[in-house]
């Protein structure tokens, strides 16, 4: 991979936050806090810039390095190749796990006759296109892409402003404070960017200014997952926001734009298959970097059509095999944590260790 | 009939005729065009071998025109040689013959006067250099390499006897083209002036406009066979020196017989095959290259064609015109939207009407959903043959248009256009907004300032158009971001296909709109120029000193 400017950086993190946002984490927020998901969401959001900033501070002994380096560093290659495994795992579920939401939602409204196997493959194949490609065009695309779809996401919001209501945000704390302060907490794996941007300093063109990408990108991502859940919020009551569809496309349906297009969600889904086409993109280069630092492969392209196999795989299976509500729901939270917990503490680890041999 | 052929057997005596395969041959000829052989002190030899090399018993064309040269009193064989039609006859007559032919009085001249007396004329070849030849573009050569490339070029070339080097005289005078107006990149305001097939032509008009010293033309020659001149032009103190010498290493490591066009250049020196996609900017404007070169481009021009390369060149570059730096800002911006409005009607518009009819119906208000429905009533086939029915005609009648004479390829367009269609909707094979459709995306595509760019798109939207009527917009999304993220991958000369727009280098590259010209002060920071100012902050100086 080429290094990369801060501001495709900052596009990348924010592309992968806004896949699990736009269609996982918003409905389950709004589902969990109810009238208090707003408070949920600025809490996650404190929390999130201060998660970041820990990272970033911890990794500025190793400026330019890759985490995977870090973890060999800290515990030799046996260490790197689990850490690797680990995060390889996350990627590839939080692709499958978005990829099947997306796919289910347009079988739902569009696709009814045809079988979602059909609809993955289709992505997939977008996947392998995109691994293929040479100069990082998947990364460019995406700069250029991203600020489309945030555009999409405050329209939408500021389309539906009549149609809000306002008394959807009262009671204040909603479940009550341990639900959306305690047990809320767990919502953080909204925020997908963070695991990013442990593999993002040894990308960067400018390692110096990870510190200020990284909260940057990190910030965005609060105001996007703020300016939808608000959206979803204010719109619906509990039994739209636990529904199968993800209720940012029913949002869209309210729109009224004019005389002329009559319903917006057509449109809508487009710029949505867009952004997940980038999200797929960005996760499957990320996942053959880790391939290729945990097993040394010197040309990573050929293998980058078992990798989406397994990805097809994977969201097959996740799709027919698995309560998609359990998965997303639990299994999906688990998994952040226990990704984010592993690298803080290989980070710590690390920094640790380098102190001792400063001493 | 001879009964007795009936009963007997004769094996048929069948013509058959079977190219052979000349792999082996091929290469020793290639070999043999690589000629190292020097010019010979023979005049006899010399003149075999040329001979050999022209096939002068077959050749027509090829003048060698033997006669005598007095010179010191003494006799010399020699001979002249070039290639009739490509030399200025009274020019060789008047300048070199005439001269040669003629006795030579000053070296009986005791009395000549004494500066005249200083050219050594010790030495022979030096004597018929400095005296007896009065052109101004003459060299000496004793490569055959060389002298047989010249004569192709129009050059006439004396050999002398005693002699192992030949006089090389541009005597060049065939017939080309004038100056005349540009073809295709038309403008109202603009210069208009166009290049010609002529090289040293095309130069002179980037010499005349450039009218600096730091312009630097560097001359290569492609093609083991034709020998095809070629320009490599940039500006010495802005180009940036990687891009120059990647542009001089690619033309200098490409192994052809043959170079005929810049376009067999351009698909020569590009990256990669890019789906398709233009990577190399082809002008026929001298003011476009200059500009370009201004801006720390390169520009290639190769004899016999009037276009020009410019390198490198980014997508913005083909959806720009030769007119926007003519026009105020707010008009050139204006028409660069409609520009870009008119790239996405080609690429996606017949695929986004064929979604919508086909998935997506809710888009559109009820009432035009009937008006759609009911104008399609009496149509018997699928909305995708309707669609590509239209198109390929489309395609068909303007194919047809370029093809026939120019009288009548715009009545060629009218009747496809109004008779064709008029026929095909009261026929009920096509339905009504669906001839608004084509026409609209047909319009666009002319909107499109580049042929190879709006080529691209319009073989491009035959694919957006299966993939709409496959899966309505999700196979459009998916399109639409494979198609964006292959853009993204190409590189032209090393620079990103999409800049300056991705990667955004800095805050002050040039973006997609033109800016008013006093605001371009810095030049696009991603060709990486040796001079990144190109004027002063204040560049209009009067105003701040009042």
């Amino acid at each position: 991979m080429e290094k990369i400017n801060n501001k495709e950086a900052i596009s990348l993190t924010i592309s992968c936050s806004l896949g699990i946002t736009v269609f996982i984490s918003s409905q389950i927020i709004a589902s969990e806090c109810l009238s208090s998901s707003l408070i949920n969401t600025g809490f996650i959001s404190l929390i999130a810039m201060g998660l970041t900033a820990i990272i970033c501070i911890l990794y500025k002994k190793f400026i330019g390095i890759s985490f995977l380096d870090i973890t060999e560093f800290v515990g030799g290659k046996f260490l790197k190749f689990i850490v690797g495994t680990a995060f390889l795992f996350y990627f590839i579920f939080t692709l499958a796990i978005v990829l099947c939401k997306a796919v289910n939602c347009l079988q739902i409204v569009y696709y009814p006759m045809t079988h979602p196997n059909y609809t993955v493959l289709l992505f997939v194949i977008t996947a392998a296109i995109a691994c293929n490609l040479k100069n990082n065009g998947f990364l460019r695309a995406t700069f250029i892409l991203v600020p489309i779809v945030i555009v999409a996401i405050f329209f939408i919001f500021a389309g539906n402003l009549k149609n809000f209501n306002y008394e959807n945000i009262f009671p204040l704390m909603g479940n009550g404070v341990k639900a959306t302060f305690i047990e809320g907490t767990t919502n953080l794996f909204t925020f997908g960017g963070i695991a990013y941007i442990l593999f993002l300093p040894q990308n960067l063109k400018r390692p110096d200014k990870f510190m200020s990408v990284s909260l940057i990108s990190t910030a965005i991502s609060s105001i996007l997952l703020t300016f939808v859940t608000a959206t979803i919020i204010l719109m619906f009551n509990k039994n739209v926001t636990s529904g199968q569809l993800f209720p940012l496309y029913i949002a869209v349906r309210y729109i009224e734009f004019g005389t002329f297009f009559q319903r917006l969600d057509s449109a809508f889904l487009l710029i949505m298959n867009i952004a997940i086409c980038s999200f797929l993109g960005i996760y499957s280069n990320l996942c053959l970097g880790i391939i290729k630092e945990i097993t040394n492969i010197s040309d990573i392209k050929p293998l980058s059509y078992c990798f989406v196999l397994l990805l097809y795989a994977s969201t097959i299976l996740i799709d027919a095999k698995f309560e998609l509500e359990f998965m997303q729901n639990i299994f999906f939270k688990i998994l952040f944590f226990c990704v984010i917990s592993l690298g803080l503490i290989i980070l710590i680890l690390a920094n640790l260790k380098k102190e001792f041999q400063h001493e | 009939m001879n009964i007795k052929k009936i009963f007997k057997y004769e094996p048929q005596h069948k013509y058959d005729f079977n190219i052979q395969s000349t792999e082996n041959a091929t290469v020793q000829d290639l070999n043999s065009e690589k000629l190292d052989q020097k010019v010979n002190m023979s005049l006899q030899e010399n003149l075999e071998f040329i001979q050999s090399k022209f096939n002068t018993l077959i050749s027509s064309d090829v003048v060698i025109r033997k006669f005598s040269l007095i010179c010191k009193n003494q006799k010399y064989k020699a001979f002249l040689f070039f290639i009739d039609g490509m030399t200025d006859s009274v020019n060789i007559n008047h300048f070199v013959l005439k001269p040669l032919m003629q006795r030579n009085q000053q070296s009986k001249n005791k009395s000549a006067p004494p500066k005249t007396r200083q050219i050594n004329l010790s030495s022979f070849a030096n004597y018929i250099y400095n005296r007896l030849i009065p052109y101004n573009n003459l060299s000496q050569e004793t490569e055959f390499d060389k002298i047989i490339s010249d004569i192709n070029s129009g050059n006439c070339v004396l050999f002398v006897d005693t002699l192992n080097i030949a006089f090389d005289i541009d005597a060049k005078g065939f017939k080309q083209r004038s100056i005349e107006r540009p073809q295709i990149e038309n403008v109202i305001k603009g210069p208009q002036e166009a290049f010609v097939e002529n090289i040293r032509t095309n130069t002179s008009l980037l010499r005349r406009l450039v009218n600096n010293q730091n312009l630097i033309i560097e001359n290569i020659e492609i093609g083991e066979l034709s020998k095809t001149k070629c320009a490599l032009c940039y500006m010495q103190n802005i180009a940036n020196g990687d891009l120059i010498t990647e542009a001089k290493f690619r033309l200098n490591n490409i192994s052809i017989d043959s170079l005929i066009s810049s376009g067999e250049l351009e698909q020569l020196i590009q990256d990669g095959p890019s789906a398709g996609i233009p990577q190399i900017l082809s002008t026929e404007r001298p003011d476009k290259c200059v500009k370009a070169m201004y801006q720390g481009r390169a520009v290639i021009l190769v004899n016999g064609n009037p276009y020009a390369l410019i390198i490198p060149s980014v997508m913005t570059d083909f959806l720009a015109s030769p007119e926007d730096s003519n026009l105020v800002p707010l008009f050139a911006n204006f028409l660069k939207v409609i520009r870009l409005i008119a790239l996405i009607i080609t690429l996606l518009l017949p695929g986004m009407y064929i979604a919508v009819t086909n998935f997506h119906q809710e888009l559109f208000p009820t009432e035009l959903l009937f008006s759609i429905l009911v104008a399609r009533e009496n149509v018997p086939f699928p909305i995708i043959f309707e669609l590509l029915l239209m198109e390929v005609s489309f395609e068909l009648i303007r194919e047809g248009g370029l093809r026939t004479p120019s009288a009548i390829g715009s009545t060629l367009g009218i009747v496809g256009a109004l008779i064709l269609g008029d026929a095909a909707v009261s026929a009920n094979v096509v339905s009504p907004i669906l001839i608004i459709v084509v026409a609209i995306t047909g319009l666009s595509s002319f909107v499109i300032p580049n042929f190879s760019f709006g080529f691209h798109l319009r073989v491009y939207r035959f694919i957006f158009t299966i993939l709409g009527y496959i899966c309505g917009f999700l196979g459009i999304g998916i399109g639409i971001y494979v198609y964006l993220a292959t853009i993204c991958s190409i590189k032209s000369f090393g620079v990103a296909y999409v800049s300056p727009i991705s990667p955004n280098i800095s805050g002050f590259s040039l973006k997609y709109f033109v800016p008013p010209f006093w605001k371009q002060e810095y030049r696009n920071d991603f060709l990486a120029p040796k001079k990144q100012v190109s004027q002063d902050k204040y560049s209009m100086k009067w105003k701040k000193n009042n």
